[in-house]
């Protein structure tokens, strides 16, 4: 049995995964640098996820999304301007779909049979369905800031917080 | 969906097309301006209120978890199936290295540590008997010897024996324990068990575990696939959603609100993604696990050894395509898969067809395929769907006929028959002379010594007595032990699982003993001493005879997989007791891998029948050996030993050598010890 060299525990996700993951969440945290706060924190995220893929841990992946989507939260506080915002949270997504979706496959299938097609597919449809929110998020930020209507504003505030809620799939 | 979602729904459909038309078409609201508190009140309630949602939404994923792992199959419910090992045989010693886990920090606080006592007991037993076996020192000497430590120059080991249950030391030694983190007590112990099996005259024992028991601590148990879906035959399928959709729209919701409160548009957009995603799961259906699965096997009766290639296949029978598809093969437990692996995962379109093949190796046993698990996933993975596909398979593997050569054991029952019995009564050949009692027959007065000497002495004969033979084969839980050494013969040397349970030795064993009774034609009959029953009452002739080789072929009495529950060692002797004639004689074959087997044994004889034990070593392959295989080899020792000496003979048995020389020297023994 041929196994990979350097030898990675086998509850860490195909290389694939891990490297496209860790790729988004570099950008996030690179695009959320806007303070050295928000940048300590995106690092922190980065280095978190990087430790959880490398050494198969599933539990301490959860923490460096946190980190990075607080990274993001920061930097939008601080007033990082909206599209810059959702390619970072769009990033920060990814990261997080593509990387528990390999330690599913890392769990589910193991090392050994190629998972290249799954990985694929599964990465094509996130960023597609991601890009399709971000590409909304984008529309609607262009079209408020021509008219400035605050009724408009509440309306659509309004509208999406009962959206959410409503539509949260609970079996 | 409920009414007030519905509602929601409705709510947030409308304001959401309100607010998309005043900004398509600004001059609709230029005459409402808000001013004051009617215009930061509402965007403040609003916010505030999204963050409650995230609040509550987080909550209900949380308690939804606790609730899917509450459900009573917490243990199958988590852990994918991994058929591609045989199920984690315990190392023998494994309970006792258990036992020494369990030793707590906090123990020392009870008034009376009970564990650490009673571990204490067993490893005094062991030292009396070990110290005293050889030189031969009185229970008393050896109490005192234990007592001041003279016994070994390990002072740790001394004093697990000289010292407290808990041991008093030093601040720095207190500081150097926890560090270690181990509490002092068990640390002796495990010195005190090593330097116990090394006084024994035992190779190379280690006070620390071996490898085998911390990769049986350590790795997962392999889990069937047919075990994992909960309630087994009832559904063959099971429908989940993830909650990484909970979880984005929990964060999407808490974002948006934190943009409410503090003003920032940026923010706010990025609860979009929460309505996209939840969007998304609603919208997406749950895939369909049409497929069709085939399994081939390159040879469906091969020989023992014998490499079998396992194709498995699987097509996509419906419309549409199958963007994740994950597939693992129920692979029996006894087969190990040596090349390939039985999973695999892929994408189908419609028609297509997809497969895996990999090798597994054949060994004794009817061995039927487990339904092959079909995980199917939609394109981002929110939902899943695991349906068990059932495609009967059998590889059915039967080891040739191997009788034993040699003259079966003398051991008979108190009827007349052919076989020379070891029993003095009347006969032809001689056995002893003995002083005369009333009632000895004249003729066998030796009227010779009584012309001599003056004294009546009555001469006896091997007496002839016919044989019943039943093979009883220990396969409760506690003996499936794995027959050391399986993991480090290993080519990678990591252990991956691949044991073999020591029963299996004990079936071949019983296989051959079988064969050679048959061949003396002496009526042979097979039982388990299991969870699972498994009786043959003693017979004779061919057909009888492969009845009985096909019950230990098939029957899952002597499967490769451990039985649920327990038995009552004493209970089930019993029940075989009342199904064979009281003067069976019973051949026990056993690993004595714990005392309850012993107890199995001596109910045997209690009952009346003639026991012998035969007792396969499940440590003869060991080589790296800790302090709990060599604590497991002095206490299985013990058992032999308290077996022989209430008239039991016992073989103790390498399984790496031939059945023949070790039932030799067990009937030497067996004539000795009578």
């Amino acid at each position: 049995m041929v196994k990979a060299v350097p030898r990675r525990p086998d509850s860490a996700p195909p290389l694939r995964s891990s490297g496209g993951a860790l790729a988004a969440a570099t950008g996030a945290a690179v695009i959320t640098a806007v303070s050295v706060p928000a940048l300590a924190m995106g690092a922190l995220g980065v280095l978190s996820l990087a430790g959880a893929l490398t050494f198969g841990v599933e539990s301490a992946y959860a923490p460096g999304i946190a980190l990075l989507a607080g990274s993001v939260v920061l930097a939008g506080v601080l007033g990082l301007t909206p599209p810059f915002l959702l390619a970072a949270a769009f990033l920060v997504l990814l990261a997080w779909d593509v990387g528990k979706h390999g330690f599913s496959i890392a769990r589910e299938v193991g090392r050994e049979p190629s998972t290249f097609r799954i990985e694929a597919v599964h990465g094509l449809s996130s960023t597609l369905v991601y890009a399709a929110g971000a590409t909304l998020g984008y529309g609607i930020y262009a079209g408020v800031t021509g008219g400035r209507s605050v009724v408009a504003l509440l309306a659509l505030l309004v509208g999406s917080v009962a959206l959410l809620f409503a539509l949260q799939a609970r079996k | 969906m409920s009414r007030a979602r519905r509602g929601l729904l409705l709510v947030g459909l409308a304001s959401g097309l309100v607010g998309v038309l005043l900004v398509a078409s600004p001059g609709v609201a230029r005459g409402v301006s808000l001013t004051g508190a009617a215009r930061t009140a509402p965007v403040a309630v609003v916010g505030v209120a999204a963050a409650a949602l995230a609040a509550r939404s987080l909550l209900n994923a949380l308690s939804g978890d606790a609730a899917s792992d509450s459900g009573g199959k917490a243990a199958t419910a988590d852990a994918f199936p991994s058929p591609e090992r045989r199920p984690q045989y315990d190392p023998s010693g494994a309970e006792f290295a258990r036992r020494v886990n369990a030793i707590e920090w906090t123990d020392r606080r009870d008034a009376e540590p009970a564990n650490r006592r009673e571990l204490r007991d067993d490893l005094r037993g062991a030292a009396t008997s070990v110290l005293s076996r050889g030189d031969g020192p009185s229970p008393s000497e050896v109490e005192t010897r234990l007592r001041d430590g003279s016994w070994t120059d390990d002072p740790l080991a001394s004093a697990f024996f000289a010292g407290d249950l808990v041991p008093s030391l030093s601040p720095s030694g207190y500081a150097r324990a926890l560090v270690r983190g181990e509490p002092p007590f068990a640390r002796r112990a495990r010195r005190a068990a090593a330097a116990l099996s090394k006084r024994s005259g035992a190779g190379d024992v280690t006070p620390a575990p071996s490898a085998d028991v911390r990769a049986a601590f350590g790795d997962e148990p392999a889990v069937r696939t047919s075990r994992y879906l909960p309630d087994g035959e009832e559904s063959l399928e099971r429908e989940s959603a993830t909650d990484r959709v909970h979880g984005v729209t929990a964060a999407a919701l808490a974002v948006g609100g934190l943009g409410i409160v503090t003003l920032r548009p940026g923010l706010l957009l990025l609860a979009l993604f929460g309505i996209t995603v939840s969007g998304y799961a609603r919208a997406v259906p749950t895939p369909s696990q049409a497929v069709a699965v085939e399994r081939a096997v390159s040879d469906a009766e091969p020989a023992v050894g014998d490499e079998v290639e396992v194709t498995l296949s699987v097509r996509n029978v419906g419309d549409a395509t199958l963007a994740d598809l994950r597939l693992v093969d129920g692979v029996p437990p006894g087969l190990a898969v040596v090349d390939g692996s039985p999973k695999f995962a892929t994408a189908l379109r419609p028609g297509k067809r997809a497969s895996v093949t990999y090798t597994v190796e054949a060994v004794r046993g009817d061995h039927a395929f487990d339904p092959a698990l079909v995980v199917t996933r939609d394109a981002l993975g929110v939902r899943k769907r695991e349906t068990l596909v059932d495609t009967e398979t059998t590889v059915s593997c039967r080891p040739p006929a191997k009788p034993l050569s040699g003259r079966a054991p003398a051991r008979t029952t108190t009827r007349a028959g052919r076989s020379r019995s070891d029993a003095p009564g009347p006969g032809v050949e001689f056995h002893s002379v003995r002083e005369y009692r009333p009632g000895d027959p004249p003729s066998r007065i030796d009227w010779r010594r009584k012309a001599k000497t003056g004294e009546f002495s009555t001469v006896a004969f091997h007496e002839h007595r016919r044989q019943r033979v039943l093979v009883v084969v220990d396969a409760r839980t506690e003996a499936y032990v794995a027959w050391g050494g399986g993991g480090d013969s290993d080519s990678d040397g990591d252990g991956d699982g691949n044991g073999e349970p020591v029963v299996q030795q004990g079936v071949a064993a019983a296989d051959a003993l079988a064969s050679r009774f048959r061949s003396a034609g002496v009526p042979v009959g097979l039982a388990a001493l299991s969870p699972r029953s498994c009786r043959l009452p003693p017979g004779r002739g061919g057909d009888h005879h492969r009845r009985l080789r096909e019950a230990l072929v098939a029957n899952p009495a002597f499967g490769w997989e451990p039985p649920d529950g327990e038995v009552d060692a004493s209970a089930a002797v019993h029940e075989i007791h009342r199904r064979v004639r009281a003067d069976t004689r019973v051949v026990f074959v056993s690993p004595l891998s714990d005392d309850a087997s012993v107890t199995a044994a001596r109910r045997f004889d209690a009952h009346g029948h003639p026991v012998s034990v035969l007792s396969p070593d499940p440590t003869a392959r060991t080589h790296a050996r800790g302090y709990e295989s060599g604590y497991a080899s002095l206490a299985r020792e013990r058992r032999l030993r308290r077996l022989r000496a209430a008239g039991i003979p016992a073989s103790d048995w390498d399984p790496t050598e031939p059945l023949r020389e070790v039932t030799r020297g067990g009937q030497s023994r067996a004539t000795t010890s009578r």
